[in-house]
């Protein structure tokens, strides 16, 4: 799946109002959030206060660059700083009737989500924006305020514990 | 298989009703303006005289209309467009400036805002706590001094840096960024993200930078800096920064800030 908003080629017009954007991004915004979180109720929440505080500061995230880009930077933020003031230890998914309705291989998709409960926030956040959304590390470092040698560093070491779960897996 | 296979896979049926998500966002969003505004209890218009002909060597910024800087003891400063008229530096300037650059580009609260300016140089500092985040609240610290003032060869060696880099930009300016951890003062744990900017036709060495805590934060520490690398680079980049020199609207806002104390006795 390609991130319409991020794609220089294929990218539609900056959206123009508030509600234009939630429309453009909303989908791909909770996507991400539920890889972060894994809980779709937790990612209900980091969206709807990532877009608020867009909102908040509406003016400033309409003259953005790009706009969906710095919404994003702010649910990465949240999720970052949400966790540590939680010091929340992710577990794996409790509620297997929820990912088991979804498409695909349940199991393995179970996995995945398991996968990613093993890993710091961190090192979760990194993986996502890198190998989900395909940015590029400069713009990944910049989301998590790591520098770049960090970032791939920590996205050498989560894929390397990923692999353990899925033994062919290619980054 | 690939990662971003498995991911796309694994949330391929994820959807949300966007309607109602724009709905509850700008209502929480509309409660998170109304909340800024209760603490900023004093408000204090500086209007800017929007002239159509730049007296800056290089445009202003991109900026909005507006902007707030909202201290924690209530004062509000309104900067309007910048006019391009500049004034001679001051502390309490240079501070207005570094809380404005700093709340343009990411929502939150200031508060202990210093300053210094003297003897051509200029240094402004602030706790900065981002909307977005539940701290602890960081130090932002600006320096702008004379070009003499910056490393001759400018490296990325030194022992104390845990990540650097170093771009040399379009215009000559050379740009350092790296990441200072376990800082003496604050202790294991603490780190301080900076950028250095050495401009040779400004004759400008700049250097700004975050942490993740403060004096004020009793020992604990945020999980990152309270500003980017990306952020930094921003605040660094904007053209009007100069180590005499400054907007007039910063030099006046300056004078209306409340919680500000100096940092030197000699202010110019």
């Amino acid at each position: 799946m390609t991130d319409l908003a991020d794609d220089p080629v294929t990218a539609p017009p900056a959206p123009g109002t508030f509600d234009e954007l939630v429309l453009a991004t909303g989908e791909r915004m909770l996507r991400t959030a539920v890889l972060l979180t894994g809980d779709r109720h937790a990612a209900e929440d980091l969206v709807q206060s990532a877009y608020a505080q867009a909102y908040a500061r509406w003016r400033l995230v309409s003259r953005a660059e790009n706009p969906a880009a710095y919404t994003r930077a702010i649910l990465t933020r949240l999720y970052l700083s949400d966790r540590r003031r939680k010091r929340v230890r992710e577990h794996p998914l409790h509620d297997k009737a929820d990912v088991a309705a979804t498409t695909g291989d349940p199991a393995l998709r179970l996995s995945l989500m398991e996968a990613l409960a093993t890993l710091p926030p961190l090192d979760r956040a990194v993986l996502v924006l890198r190998y989900f959304h395909d940015l590029p590390v400069a713009e990944v470092a910049d989301q998590t305020g790591l520098s770049e040698s960090a970032c791939r560093t920590r996205a050498s070491r989560a894929l390397a514990r990923l692999r353990t779960h899925f033994p062919d897996l290619n980054d | 298989m690939l990662l971003h296979d498995l991911m796309d896979d694994a949330v391929a049926d994820v959807t949300a009703d966007l309607p109602e998500l724009a709905r509850t966002s700008r209502r929480q969003g509309t409660a998170a303006r109304r909340r800024r505004r209760a603490i900023t209890a004093v408000g204090v218009a500086v209007a800017g005289t929007v002239l159509a002909a730049g007296v800056y060597a290089l445009v202003p910024g991109d900026r909005g209309s507006d902007s707030t800087v909202a201290t924690d003891v209530g004062t509000e400063v309104r900067v309007g467009e910048l006019s391009g008229r500049t004034a001679p530096i001051t502390a309490r300037g240079a501070a207005a400036a570094l809380a404005d650059a700093v709340t343009d580009r990411v929502p939150g609260t200031i508060s202990s805002l210093q300053g210094s300016a003297d003897r051509g140089e200029a240094m402004a500092t602030l706790v900065f706590l981002p909307d977005h985040g539940p701290g602890p609240a960081g130090t932002v610290f600006l320096n702008l001094q004379p070009i003499s003032m910056a490393p001759e060869k400018p490296g990325c060696a030194m022992p104390w840096m845990a990540t650097c880099s170093l771009e040399q930009q379009p215009n000559g300016d050379i740009r350092r960024t790296y990441l200072e951890e376990d800082d003496t003062e604050f202790g294991q744990g603490s780190q301080r993200l900076t950028v250095e900017v050495i401009s040779p036709d400004r004759g400008l060495r700049l250097v700004v930078s975050a942490m993740n805590t403060s004096p004020s934060a009793d020992g604990a520490m945020g999980i990152m800096p309270v500003l980017t690398s990306g952020e930094l680079r921003d605040i660094a980049a904007l053209p009007w920064w100069g180590r005499t020199r400054l907007p007039v609207e910063y030099v006046e806002a300056g004078e209306r800030l409340d919680d500000y104390a100096d940092a030197t006795e000699n202010e110019s």
